[in-house]
């Protein structure tokens, strides 16, 4: 095997890990307007946030459950839409992920730094 | 609606909780209207398309309903490999000696179906030890006990528990599983011994050892074999010879050793009717002295031996001498 390159496996392993828990932060961040699944599946995917439906609907379910997001059925669109919402708890949560984010980016971003010059 | 969405739809659903299943459906729905919308296409090749972008339904429903994806989790594994290899490597070798030897014995259908039959029961019996300790981890997952478990394990969690690196499993698996499958099969011809006559007479059968010897004589060793049992257990427990473990088996040594010699002084052992038939055959006597003098040797020689041998290995363990040689702490 060349050394010089990583194999792909192994590269798609460790991408996905790193991407796994941003998903929520962009989705509480996107949910401050109120979207149904597929049109913020478009809005993430725009944005560059690589997410599958198989994983996003899900998902949704999950923070609705956990009391992070609210949702409601509209009945006035061509077809019924599920819209889902922050809630104000989900507000708190995106707060406190916003700050761990950040903090961990400057500190990783440090860490780079230091290592290549 | 197309049948080939509904299908799909139904099969996510149906893994769902039913006061899921509307709500997830209605929501897939135009999910997948919205989507074969946006590609502006009808017909059944771009349904297959969308319906492939969402995927595997069991998939979908898993991600719903937060499925585990494993029977054992990691936080059980260890756990649980270790129990398994640890019963397999006991248990098996006893299966398969002591059917072995039943087999051969009493070699009702011939050598090598005896041997074929021992074999196979031994592989039944590792199958259902494989069966039943991946079942009953199952549960302990599913029924959310792991967490108490290691919960409990891991608050008393300390470094310094650990035994030192120098006195470490000095007493291995193999040694542990080989004495207790001899004790095993000691067990099983002291009590098998009755259903195996040596001869039949006409006054019924006939057996080598004196049956008067049930009179509490054959309970004493029985009790004493399986005391042995259990000191293998503490033994392969503990790790390495321990003062308490020491004495222990010293006190069971001598107690055998000494029941074997007070049987052999004060009792018949060998049953009267066995010397006559034996005479009425051969038209020899027995040489009772020429089998009980070695047996006795044996069972001194034996124990004189295992009692040197813990004395030894305790004595002579090696005390803490760790980690320099390999040099991957570094010392202050």
């Amino acid at each position: 095997m060349d050394e010089k390159r990583v194999d792909d496996e192994i590269l798609i392993g460790h991408v996905q890990e790193i991407r796994r828990g941003s998903v929520v932060l962009a989705c509480l961040a996107v949910l401050r307007e109120p979207r149904y699944g597929y049109a913020l599946l478009g809005t993430l995917r725009k944005a560059g946030i690589r997410v599958d439906g198989n994983t996003l609907y899900p998902l949704l379910r999950r923070l609705e459950r956990q009391g992070l997001l609210t949702s409601a059925w509209n009945t006035e669109d061509v077809r019924p839409r599920k819209y889902y919402r922050i809630s104000p708890a989900g507000e708190l949560l995106l707060e406190r992920l916003r700050t761990e984010w950040r903090t961990l980016n400057a500190d990783l971003e440090r860490l780079l730094r230091e290592e290549t010059s | 609606m197309n049948d080939l969405v509904d299908r799909n739809i139904w099969a996510v659903v149906k893994r769902l909780p039913a006061e899921l299943r509307d709500d997830v459906a209605d929501e897939l729905r135009t999910t997948v209207a919205d989507m074969l919308e946006e590609r502006g296409a009808e017909g059944d090749a771009s349904v297959r398309d969308v319906l492939l972008e969402l995927g595997d339904p069991a998939e979908l429903a898993l991600g719903y309903t937060g499925g585990r994806r494993y029977l054992i989790g990691p936080d059980l594994y260890p756990m649980y490999s270790r129990l398994l290899k640890l019963l397999l490597l006991i248990v098996v070798p006893i299966v398969l000696t002591v059917r072995l030897l039943e087999e051969l014995w009493t070699a009702a259908g011939g050598r090598i179906s005896g041997i074929l039959e021992g074999v196979g029961a031994a592989f039944n019996v590792g199958v259902m030890i494989a069966f039943w300790v991946t079942l009953a981890f199952f549960i302990i997952e599913r029924s959310g006990g792991s967490r108490e478990i290691l919960r409990g394990r891991g608050r008393s969690w300390d470094p310094a528990s650990l035994p030192s690196v120098a006195t470490r499993r000095r007493i291995t698996l193999g040694e542990t599983a080989g004495s207790l499958a001899l004790l095993t099969l000691l067990l099983v011809a002291v009590v098998g011994e009755r259903g195996h006559p040596v001869f039949h007479e006409a006054g019924g059968p006939v057996f080598f050892l004196d049956h008067e010897l049930w009179s509490g004589w054959m309970q004493a060793l029985i009790a004493i074999v399986v005391a042995s049992m259990a000191l293998e257990v503490w033994k392969y427990v503990s790790g390495h010879w321990t003062a308490p473990l020491v004495v222990a088996n010293v006190a069971v040594d001598v107690l055998f050793a000494g029941l074997v010699v007070a049987a052999l002084a004060t009792q018949q052992v060998v049953d009267p009717a066995f010397l006559a038939a034996f005479r009425e055959r051969t038209g020899d006597a027995f040489p009772v002295g020429l089998v009980g003098g070695p047996v006795l040797a044996f069972v001194i020689g034996i124990t004189l031996w295992d009692v040197i041998e813990c004395l030894y290995k305790y004595l002579a363990r090696p005390r803490l001498k760790p980690l320099r040689d390999s040099g991957t702490i570094p010392r202050s």
